[in-house]
């Protein structure tokens, strides 16, 4: 892959200006993170006193305190991330078969109506929530599924800018492929798993953390659907340290930051695998 | 402020008021009932709820406490899509009026009986056209806390930790000045709602305004009155004149940590705050009562949560229940102890004397039972309110007074139309 | 993988494929494949839309009587001044803030794309905003711009610089939301573009080399040929969430200072939780809807320019 830079010197100019870009964009994306995190491990009366001077101290707390964490234990917390956890991992699995599926299919089949089809595909990612959400509740609650695990995960599985995303992949990996195994007498299905999903690794990889992305940061939707202790979801337990009289900053802060966390881990996970499958795949 | 042990054994010595009530009264009561409540800590909520379930073995509750920043909106899609749940939700006063005209609120009169027993400001809350809406749960105040040590600094005598010797917004303006260091960031008043009509509506009450029209409907002619221009005009000059105050602080919860801080000398806020800055080590301070403009009367914020029963319910008689159990004073003083908010019926006051002795809850009983206005009722409540606010919001930003609380006043009755039919 | 080899394969083996010459098989299957995935669109986000759109031609009442209005929702929309610079509002939003995205995400994704000492952190550096939830992040950088009790404005000082409104001022909170919409999106972004990175084949760069392309050549006749439909979908996708964006105007602004952020999301938003006018809040919405896929459509077309299909 260095081959695609220029000579020796010319590399190690250029290594150096990468470098000093990537630094200087992981400190824009990264600070106010450090901020938060730090301030996290700060006592109460600590958090804004000396907010309005810059210095190390913006990022070092002063003194050091785990009780923002340890209390946490104590509350809702760990059940509403392992309930976010499951919702969002079932929702990403359910849904790169689903969405994988309709995409390929707009990509490969020829069928009356195609286009108009992706387009109210498409259409359906473009509506604002809040315009939705009334008729929304009134089909679940039709369906019995008020406060379950159902109403957040299903309505959640079939996505338009997934399809759309799944359809960009498919279209461009050369019908040499596929038509190869057709006349091999492969079957559409196999064709679909054994050969243009092993092909999209990226894809499928991308399209399930947007999923997973999504379902992690889902508010609205949960708080309509199902609030109750059992099925609260991640953010609406960070939420609940914020109220109108007063905010326990301290506990605001430690659970946003496990949040975080917790939703870098398949990130970082698939990152690995991008490097694995695209060493390995047919493409190269 | 309660600590929690504390609040526990008040908790077991008030089981006998339940006792005594009688259990008959809600013992056979069956079903799920559907609450949504807010998400207050879980200390302040789930105590009175394994309170009613011990009462009501036969009644089991699914509870839902949303937090605050969503709470109108989740509770509007789920009243306005019309079902049965939730069988009761939490309510802030003010909105009574709008549930209530858009059937939202079954009438409690029949259920909750003598209404004698509530304050005056959280009956008026609770009621639209004379009737009981929503069923009041407790109180707030408002109190001047003073930081002692900038005081004692800057030579300024602060006022003191009685009603008698209130201060008027001159004196307040005065101190303010010579507390006020704008190079280290210190300000001479900051307000906890800088910008919101609860707290802001008062000043324009003290100088004589009526903030809205006799059919509950009308701004013209009274959000654009000349008290209340007069009353926002002085207030915007804190931030632009005179610069005592910090500018663009809109958050509640910001202000308070300007004052938790030692950032602010004067903070303008409520009863809440006393348990917040009694959790601050190192920081010195008194209280003094509410400001009033001198010629003018002393008037202060009041405002009480509520809850409301859905008239579509499947569980009129669980419901009911819940309803007289939230209704009960023993039910009231343990809301009162767990959140440590003024209570809305009146002979609780006299029962947590052992709490509610010290010079601020004295100038807040005083308040609540002189002083306080609570909101106007009207049904576009959200409306006015909102609108109000950016007003205020943009008058502490420079916006001339007069000019901006006229057109205010238009927006608030185009959008009030739709009330009258 | 160009348009000539795939045409010229897809007519030797048309047989093969279930075109339109071969009715009904092609139809069965896409069924097959489709029908999970519209199912769930149907009933979870189109039949709401449906209810939605109809709904923007009634009125409700007080106690929830609907009477058909007609366009008079849309009518008196039109009439009135503020939705038309909510429009110009939101145009400019995405006008500036599609493109900065894109490109920045672009950069990013090229930087992030060699391995090299550290990379996998960068790569989680840059994604790391995204866990960060909207309101969140609304709440976060309130907080760290405040004008009295932010760091940020405490740096500025420091520097020797005036504090500044940011939010507050009139001429740079429509920025500050766009540069915070960034400072979460762009990473999320980069994801997209690193996966279409990963797939462009190392043998088109090799013979690109051979020839004597330099990395600029390389990058804009390969590079940027290979990136057309992950940029693709980027743009699309990018512009749905922007066109949607309102959260931080919510919690922070309120449309303002003086309507400098009065995007029409924010509108539809308020129109129906603070002024309680289902009917006005849904012709916003729909008018959103049509906008958003008016430009998806533009957006297809524009970039489907030689594209090896239809």
């Amino acid at each position: 892959m260095s081959a695609v830079h220029g000579t020796m010197s010319r590399r190690v100019g250029i290594t150096g200006a990468r470098y000093v870009l990537l630094v200087a964009l992981a400190c824009v994306l990264l600070l106010p993170l450090v901020w938060l995190v730090a301030s996290s491990f700060r006592p109460a009366g600590e958090i804004f006193a000396n907010s309005h001077q810059f210095s190390w101290r913006t990022f070092v707390p002063g003194r050091l305190t785990f009780e923002n964490y340890l209390s946490l234990t104590e509350s809702g917390f760990p059940r509403a991330l392992l309930n976010s956890l499951f919702v969002a991992l079932s929702t990403m699995l359910l849904g790169v078969v689903v969405n994988s599926a309709a995409g390929f299919a707009f990509a490969v089949f020829d069928f009356p109506g195609r286009k108009f089809l992706l387009i109210l595909v498409l259409a359906s990612a473009m509506m604002p929530f809040e315009a939705i959400v009334i008729p929304l509740y009134q089909i679940i609650r039709w369906f019995g599924w008020v406060d379950s695990y159902r109403a957040l995960i299903l309505p959640e599985v079939a996505n338009g800018l997934v399809i759309f995303l799944f359809r960009q992949f498919f279209v461009g990996v050369p019908k040499e492929f596929y038509e190869a195994a057709r006349v091999d007498g492969a079957s559409w299905l196999h064709i679909f798993l054994r050969i243009a999903l092993p092909l999209s690794w990226p894809v499928v990889v991308t399209g399930a953390l947007m999923q997973f992305i999504t379902q992690w940061e889902a508010f609205f939707w949960p708080l309509v659907a199902a609030p109750s202790p059992d099925h609260t979801l991640v953010q609406i337990a960070i939420t609940r340290n914020i109220s109108f009289e007063e905010t326990s900053w301290g506990r605001l802060f430690s659970s946003t930051t496990i949040a975080c966390l917790v939703a870098l881990i398949p990130f970082l996970a698939f990152q690995k695998l991008y490097l694995r499958n695209i060493a390995s795949s047919g493409l190269k | 402020m309660l600590t929690r042990r504390h609040a526990m054994s008040l908790l077991a010595a008030s089981a006998g008021a339940f006792a005594a009530r009688g259990g008959s009264a809600f013992a056979q009561a069956k079903g799920e009932l559907n609450v949504i409540w807010q998400a207050w800590p879980e200390g302040h909520v789930t105590p009175i709820f394994n309170k009613f379930k011990e009462l009501n073995p036969g009644v089991t509750l699914r509870d839902e406490r949303l937090p605050f920043g969503e709470l109108f909106q989740a509770i509007e899609v789920r009243l306005q899509s019309r079902g049965p749940t939730p069988d009761i939700y939490i309510a802030d006063g003010p909105l009574t009026a709008s549930y209530a005209v858009r059937r939202h609120l079954q009438e409690l009169d029949g259920i909750v009986g003598d209404l004698s027993r509530y304050t005056k400001a959280a009956r008026d809350q609770g009621s639209f056209r004379g009737k009981l809406y929503t069923l009041p749960l407790f109180s707030s105040s408002q109190l001047l806390y003073i930081n002692a040590k900038i005081f004692k600094e800057a030579g300024v005598t602060p006022p003191p930790a009685d009603v008698n010797g209130r201060w008027t917004w001159d004196q307040v303006l005065e101190a303010a000045k010579k507390l006020t260091d704008r190079s280290s960031n210190r300000w001479g008043l900051v307000v906890e709602q800088a910008e919101r009509p609860y707290q802001l509506l008062p000043l324009a009450q003290s100088k004589g305004a009526t903030v809205i029209g006799p059919d509950g409907l009308t701004a013209a002619g009274f959000v654009d009155s000349a008290p209340f221009v007069d009353a926002m005009r002085w207030y915007g000059e804190l931030y632009t004149k005179h610069q005592v105050s910090p500018p663009n602080v809109f958050e509640p919860n910001l202000a308070q940590e300007l004052f938790a801080t030692g950032r602010a000398a004067m903070f303008l806020g409520t009863n809440s705050n006393l348990s917040i800055f009694g959790g601050r080590d190192g920081l010195e301070w008194t209280v003094a009562a509410h400001p009033y403009f001198a010629d003018g009367k002393p008037v202060t914020p009041t405002g009480s949560w509520h809850v409301g029963m859905n008239p579509r319910t499947k569980q009129k008689e669980a419901t009911e229940a819940f309803i007289r159990f939230l209704a009960e004073p023993a039910t009231i003083e343990m809301q009162a102890r767990l959140r440590s908010n003024p209570p809305v019926i009146r002979s609780v006051w006299d029962s947590m004397s052992d709490v509610l002795s010290t010079p601020g809850w004295k100038i807040m009983r005083y308040e609540l039972d002189n002083t306080a206005v609570p909101r106007p009722a009207t049904p576009g409540w959200r409306e006015y309110e909102d609108i109000l606010r950016i007003a205020i919001r943009e008058i502490t930003g420079g916006a001339e007074a007069g000019a901006r609380l006229q057109r205010a006043a238009k927006d608030i009755d185009r959008e009030m139309a739709k009330y009258r039919s | 993988m160009t348009d000539m080899t795939a045409s010229g394969a897809a007519a030797a083996g048309r047989k093969a494929l279930p075109r339109l010459r071969q009715p009904g098989s092609g139809l069965g299957l896409a069924v097959l494949f489709l029908a999970p995935a519209l199912l769930g669109l149907l009933v979870f986000r189109l039949a709401p839309i449906a209810v939605a759109g109809v709904g923007a031609l009634y009125r409700e009442s007080l106690e929830g009587d609907q009477t058909f209005v007609g366009v008079a929702n849309f009518a008196s929309l039109f009439e009135d001044a503020g939705f038309w610079h909510s429009l110009r509002t939101t145009i400019l939003f995405n006008l500036i803030i599609n493109p900065l995205q894109i490109a920045i995400a672009f950069a990013m994704a090229l930087l992030v794309l060699q391995p090299g000492r550290g990379i996998t952190f960068f790569r989680a550096a840059f994604f790391l905003p995204m866990t960060l939830s909207i309101g969140l992040t609304a709440v976060l950088w309130s907080m760290l711009l405040d004008q009295t009790l932010g760091p940020i404005n405490a740096l500025l000082e420091q520097l020797g610089f005036a504090r500044q409104g940011f939010f507050r001022d009139e001429g740079q909170a429509l920025g500050t939301m766009m540069a915070i919409a960034s400072w979460k999106g762009c990473g999320y972004w980069m994801v997209f573009l690193l996966a279409g990175l990963f797939g462009i084949d190392d043998q088109l760069y090799e013979a690109a080399r051979i020839d004597g392309a330099n990395g600029w050549q390389r990058f804009w006749h390969i590079t940027l040929p290979q990136m057309r439909r992950p940029l693709t979908f980027v743009l699309i996708a990018d512009t749905a969430v922007n066109f949607l964006f309102f959260a931080p105007v919510y919690i922070i602004t309120s449309g303002g200072p003086n309507d400098s952020t009065s995007l029409m999301m924010f509108r539809a938003y308020e129109a129906a939780f603070t002024f309680m006018n289902w009917g006005r809040s849904l012709a916003y919405s729909s008018v959103i809807l049509l906008i958003v896929i008016a430009v998806a459509i533009v957006q297809l077309r524009l970039l489907r320019h030689g594209e090896d299909e239809s």
